[in-house]
């Protein structure tokens, strides 16, 4: 054996190179660290020795033995290897480097040292440990599809791929994480697409320069466009239905291995307040329930502070018949309005933390606690006015409206400056919030689109569906802020109705 | 990092500071009612009507006599109650008799020019002192503050008096070719309660003494076109009918339409007409459309009403107010003719047309 | 889509409506009824005919000059010494302006909300938003007024409210004031619709179909002048003439008197709904000013020009304390605010005039 081994240039070495299986091996096996569960098994062959190698850890074992049977018996009955669906050949040249990528990516290899020379087989066998398609339970809607998600990269392609059976859905895939190697996809329509939004968010995925990417939130701090804004710039959804109506949008979605969420880029405000519910029920109940999204947005984020501001400033804006029983609300409560209202927020905030972590039943019991028996007693104890918990009840169910998990955390965190100022300033405080709030907005971008779209810059056919959704047959051409390439999406489906006049 | 530390160092120094200008509504009594008096030597006198905290204790209310003026009132306010008197929810203020005949304005002044005031309150005239009104128990499930509020607009409802607010009162006096006119209170000992009287006249800022009677002014409030939901009149139709009560009528304004016009060259006339429909809601011997008695009705009514109404004039010119705003025509449409100054002496001198014209459109449901 | 720094007609369009609509509107109804009294309507016409002239004017200058700013022409018409000294000028007129309306916006708030907060912290909060947006570039100031500007139609749905008992006699005679107080009032009315001279500026990010989308800036001012004239006359219905001279921002006192059901005094609400107006108004000049001094100093960037100037305007604004010392401010920046509006674009077209023929004669 050669004793003055270089093993600093083991990475490189080719397999070609290698004189046999057990010099192969073990350098592979140095390569990764002389890990514990790389595991070998020789095979029986006639002409040359044969090794199967792979991670113990990440195979399905079962398969592994049928995919070898298959391949040996391929080699004695036809003499030569047949390549199956997962069952590959791969080329000699490969260094030790990428032979160990595939290894931990999860593959099993079979190197035959012939005389004249190594053929190498990888074999997928993976490990389907996953979850079964089950409704993700931060998105439920009450019609059509109760898909979501899961945890494998396999399965939520093929949720796609089934809905949009089309020769322009495309599948991009790319690596990142410098340690963790996470299989990365971008799913988008070819046809439809600005491409300049694809080479984008390729170009930012491949700036990625972390060592694992564990999660899509992890990753979507690294790609999204301001990351001090509070506002989400991507869309998280776990449900296929969203993604794909996003994707024949001109969006783009992105997943990772191992993750059940989809980052949908680029966004506008609007559509984090769609919900799949809005196209399957009648478009004026949809519009409806939209319109009152939008508002709930409003309320969640004003309410408190307007309540807070009118009962320390502007108290002559109360109408002549309700400011007596305002009055009587507040009298005798000794803190002022912005102690009140951020005592009973953080309380509601801490139930609803609480509520998560624990489990289902408790989580329940901790709520109706919480909820009533602590705003009953505070109200009774004198410590805060009544009108003050139906203020704060009623901007925390609004809060909750949101379709979208992390606007819905935006709009929670967002009311505290406005209290604040509030407080200080009464309406002028809430103006100046409001203002720089909008500013903000407008200076926001998704993936380079104006994140306010349909209205700052203003378009009159994208707000179409945004604001209100207008029946389906109506919405012939795509929202503006994606900017595709295919801006109309339909022609007019309902011909027959002038036909059948005649 | 510098621009973070002075962004932190701004907002620091405004969280830091309290905050200026603010007003916890838990800390300010409301004052809902006030009364102006003219007190001992030309003080004047505010009386001050605070709402019960507590709504099942009606006689919790608050009164209270203080001050020379609104702001003075206010400071003297402050020495003797719990808690900062504020007048920015103000419903009511009552002036008055003998203070009304003095120039209001002055003492409405301070209301216009604070921005806080509410303009949106009623102004009435008393009859003798507010003070004393104000201090009179009253039998009402309303707790004081907010009863004479619920009179004046009860009366603005039927139409017995045209709404005037603060702000329309303000105009009023400014305008030199209209007169201001007001809600006249006075107190009824036996059912102890306020009453409307009527409406009380103006000349300029002065109150003249002259009050129209509720029969008059819910016309006069029919003839400057600003009748609340209900107009209704009750006059006696006949003399011999029995019960007495079968001698009245009462109608209802349907709809109308009144013109106010002056016209003329020289020697300028004021023509009033107007065109009423009206239901009948209220006469018990009945048959009217049977026995077609429609056609006597409508003409009855309409002298009827011109009588009324060269009343209403009289009494008008007699106080020298000019509370149609005749005046407000003359200057727009005869500017050649028009002098503030003389103006009053013109307006008793002026001769007055008037023609009504009723049409009977409805009986209810009986004929 | 929009490439930087460009924009569009309509955005020029919300961009002049709002540098003209500031806080002027809620007391420019009693400043020209000083003058005019009942026909104060007649002398807003009759300014917004002028105005009109005048922005005809700046596009026919404009138009021969399609590549250059404003101040790029007046370097060509007056040689870069002069015109660098055209442009400090400017720039100190715009600072003026920063002065006035911020110490206009304090006073309004001052008298109508917070009578004891000191002024600087009023001054404060109203200048973040102001620098945070005016740093930026056109396009994105132009997005921010468009969004505002659908703020415009709440002052009509609330005036709208007198329409229920109006008293249009208070309009008649019409022309009953006379000639000389109509033509006198012409004067405050001009002043009201300021603002129109940024046309000059945001005119030159109009760079597709230029000729035509410059008509949309003519028909900002026109659009501006009916929403005065409408306001002007509104006022006039509710209030009589005298009461109008004594009561200072007669919109809002129309608010205070009107009565909703859900909510009372409109004035205080509204109020805060026209800062951001106002505020829009204040961006505009900030990002003027900002770009001139870019230009002076042949800078890249006018973030920090920004900076600058709103200090700068922040402590002038510091210095007026009383109500008198802001008269005779405004005295002196109005009249002066003709020589920057009308005077020098009008010279500037002049000499232009014959320095492109002279130059046409050389090239031939």
């Amino acid at each position: 054996m050669d004793q003055d081994k270089n093993y600093l240039k083991i990475p490189e070495q080719k397999i070609n190179e290698y004189e046999n299986t057990q010099n192969l091996f073990e350098d592979l096996s140095f390569f990764l660290g002389n890990t514990e569960d790389f595991s070998k098994r020789p095979l029986s062959y006639d002409d040359g020795e044969a090794i199967c190698m792979y991670m113990s850890t990440l195979l399905d074992g079962e398969k592994l033995e049928k995919s070898i049977e298959w391949f040996q018996r391929s080699i004695w009955e036809v003499g030569e290897i047949t390549t199956t669906l997962n069952i590959q050949s791969i080329s000699p040249d490969e260094t030790i480097n990428q032979v160990g990528l595939r290894l931990v990516k999860g593959q099993a290899l079979i190197w035959v040292k012939k005389e004249n020379g190594w053929e190498g087989v990888s074999i997928d066998s993976p490990i389907d440990h996953y979850r079964a398609i089950q409704e993700p339970k931060n998105e439920q809607i009450v019609r059509g599809s109760h898909a979501g998600f899961n945890e494998s990269l396999l399965t939520n392609i093929h949720q796609i791929r089934t809905k949009i059976r089309s020769q322009h859905l495309v599948i991009r895939y790319l690596t990142i994480g410098k340690e963790a190697n996470t299989t990365c996809v971008l799913i988008y329509l070819n046809n439809v697409v600005n491409h300049m939004n694809v080479e984008e968010y390729i170009m930012r995925l491949q700036a990625v320069d972390s060592d694992i990417a564990f999660s899509i939130g992890y990753l979507e701090e690294f790609i999204e466009d301001d990351s001090w804004s509070p506002f989400p710039q991507f869309l998280n959804t776990e449900r296929p239905d969203r993604v794909v109506a996003n994707i024949s949008e001109g969006r783009i979605a992105m997943m990772i291995e191992g993750s059940p969420t989809a980052l949908v880029a680029p966004m506008n405000f609007f559509a984090f307040y769609q919900s799949p519910d809005d196209y399957n029920g009648r478009f004026l109940v949809g519009s409806f329930y939209r319109l009152l999204r939008l508002g709930s947005f409003l309320i969640a984020l004003l309410l408190p502070a307007f309540y807070i501001a009118i009962i320390s400033f502007h108290f002559e804006v109360i109408p002549d018949e309700l400011a007596l029983p305002a009055k009587r609300a507040v009298e005798g409560i000794p803190y002022s309005p912005l102690i009140e209202a951020l005592i009973l927020e953080l309380t509601i905030e801490l139930i609803r933390e609480a509520g998560i972590r624990l489990p289902n039943p408790i989580g329940q019991t901790i709520g109706i606690v919480g909820g009533l028996v602590i705003g009953d007693a505070v109200v009774n104890a004198g410590l805060i006015s009544n009108l003050m918990i139906i203020v704060v009840a009623l901007t925390a169910i609004s809060s909750f409206v949101v379709p979208s998990v992390e606007m819905n955390t935006t709009v929670r965190i967002l009311r505290f400056p406005f209290m604040i100022l509030a407080s200080m300033f009464g309406f002028f405080g809430i103006a100046i919030m409001g203002t720089v709030l909008i500013i903000h907005l407008i200076k926001l971008e998704s993936l380079r689109s104006p994140y306010l779209s349909p209205i700052a810059p203003f378009h009159l056919k994208g707000a179409k569906d945004m604001f209100i959704r207008l029946p389906s047959y109506l919405q012939n051409t795509r929202s503006a802020d994606a900017n595709p390439v295919n801006k109309r999406r339909q022609g007019y489906s309902r011909w027959w109705k002038n036909e059948r006049e005649k | 990092m510098k621009k973070t530390f002075l962004i932190l160092l701004c907002s620091a120094s405004i969280l830091l500071s309290s905050c200026w200008d603010e007003r916890l509504l838990k800390d300010l009594q409301l004052v809902y009612t006030v009364g102006y008096d003219v007190g001992e030597n030309g003080e004047v006198d505010v009386t001050s009507v605070v709402p019960p905290i507590d709504p099942s204790n009606k006689n919790g209310t608050a009164t209270f006599k203080t001050g020379h003026t609104l702001r003075d009132a206010r400071y003297n306010a402050d020495l003797n109650v719990s808690e900062h008197i504020d007048y920015s929810k103000l419903q009511v203020m009552l002036l008055g008799d003998e203070l009304a005949r003095q120039d209001i304005y002055s003492f409405l002044d301070v209301l216009y020019r604070n921005s806080r005031n509410n303009l949106n309150g009623r102004v009435g005239v008393v009859d003798g002192s507010a003070s004393d009104l104000l201090f009179q128990p009253v039998t009402s499930q309303k707790s004081t503050s907010e009863y004479y509020s619920g009179i004046i607009e009860s009366a603005e409802l039927i139409s017995v008096l045209p709404p005037v607010s603060l702000q329309t009162a303000c105009t009023l006096i400014f305008d030199p070719g209209g007169d201001l006119y007001l809600p006249y209170l006075t107190y009824n000992e036996e059912l102890q309660r306020a009453e409307v009287e009527g409406l009380a006249l103006f000349n300029q800022k002065k109150f003249t003494g002259e009050i129209l009677t509720p029969q008059l002014s819910t016309l006069f409030t029919l003839l400057i076109n600003r009748q609340g939901d209900i107009v209704r009149f009750t006059r006696k139709y006949t003399e011999d009918e029995t019960p007495e009560i079968a001698n009245y009528m009462t109608i209802e304004l349907h709809n109308s339409d009144v013109s106010i016009k002056v016209k003329g060259d020289q020697q300028l006339t004021t023509h009033i007409s107007a065109k009423i429909l009206i239901n009948i809601v209220e006469y018990s011997p009945n048959h009217i459309m049977a026995e077609n008695k429609i056609p006597d009705i409508e003409k009855w009514w309409e002298k009827e009403l011109e009588k009324d109404s060269e009343e209403m004039i009289q009494i008008m010119k007699k106080a020298k107010s000019d509370a149609l705003g005749i005046g407000r025509r003359v200057s727009a449409f005869h500017p050649e003719q028009w002098d503030e100054k003389t103006w009053k002496d013109t307006y008793v001198e002026m001769p007055f047309e008037v023609d009504f014209e009723v049409e009977v459109v409805g009986t209810g449901i009986i004929d | 889509m929009n490439a930087k720094n460009e924009i569009t007609g309509w955005q020029l369009f919300f961009l002049i409506v709002q540098t003209q609509v500031g806080v002027g509107i809620l007391s420019m109804p009693s400043d020209i009824g000083k003058v005019a009294k009942q026909d104060a309507w007649i002398s807003m016409v009759l300014a917004g005919v002028l105005v009109q002239i005048i922005i005809l004017l700046y596009i026919f200058l404009l138009s021969r000059f399609p590549e250059d700013t404003y101040f790029g022409i007046v370097n060509f018409c007056f040689g870069s010494i002069l015109g660098k000294i055209i442009m400090s000028t400017y720039l100190l007129y715009f600072i003026g302006v920063l002065v006035a309306s911020l110490t206009n916006f304090h006073h309004i708030i001052a008298t109508w909300i917070f009578t004891d907060t000191p002024k600087w912290v009023i001054m404060l909060l109203f200048s973040i938003p102001a620098v945070y947006m005016a740093r930026e570039n056109i396009v994105l100031i132009a997005r921010f007024k468009m969004l505002i500007s659908f703020m415009l139609p709440i002052l009509i749905f609330v005036l709208g409210w007198v329409y229920i008992q109006p008293q249009f006699l208070y309009l008649l005679p019409i022309g009953g004031s006379g000639l000389n107080a109509i033509i006198a009032g012409i004067k405050p009315a001009i002043f009201a619709l300021m603002g129109f001279e940024a046309f000059l500026f945001f005119a030159f990010y109009v760079k597709t179909d230029r000729k035509k989308e410059l008509r949309k800036g003519a028909l900002a001012t026109a659009f501006v002048t009916t929403f005065y004239v409408f306001t002007i006359i509104t006022t006039q219905v509710f209030f009589y003439i005298k009461e109008i001279i004594v009561v200072p921002y007669p919109v809002l006192y129309i608010m205070k008197a009107l009565k909703f059901t859900i909510l009372e005094r409109i004035d205080l609400v509204f109020i805060t709904v026209w800062m951001v107006i106002a505020l829009s108004s204040f961006i505009s000049f900030l990002f003027i000013a900002g770009n001139t001094m870019e230009q002076l100093l042949s800078k890249q960037k006018h973030t920090k020009m920004v900076y600058f100037i709103m200090v700068m305007a922040f402590l002038g604004a510091l210095i007026p304390t009383s109500m008198l010392e802001m008269k005779e401010f405004m005295e002196v920046l109005l009249p002066g605010s003709l020589i920057f509006t009308v005077a020098i674009p009008i010279l500037t077209m002049i000499i232009s005039l014959f320095k492109k023929s002279s130059q046409k004669e050389k090239s031939a």
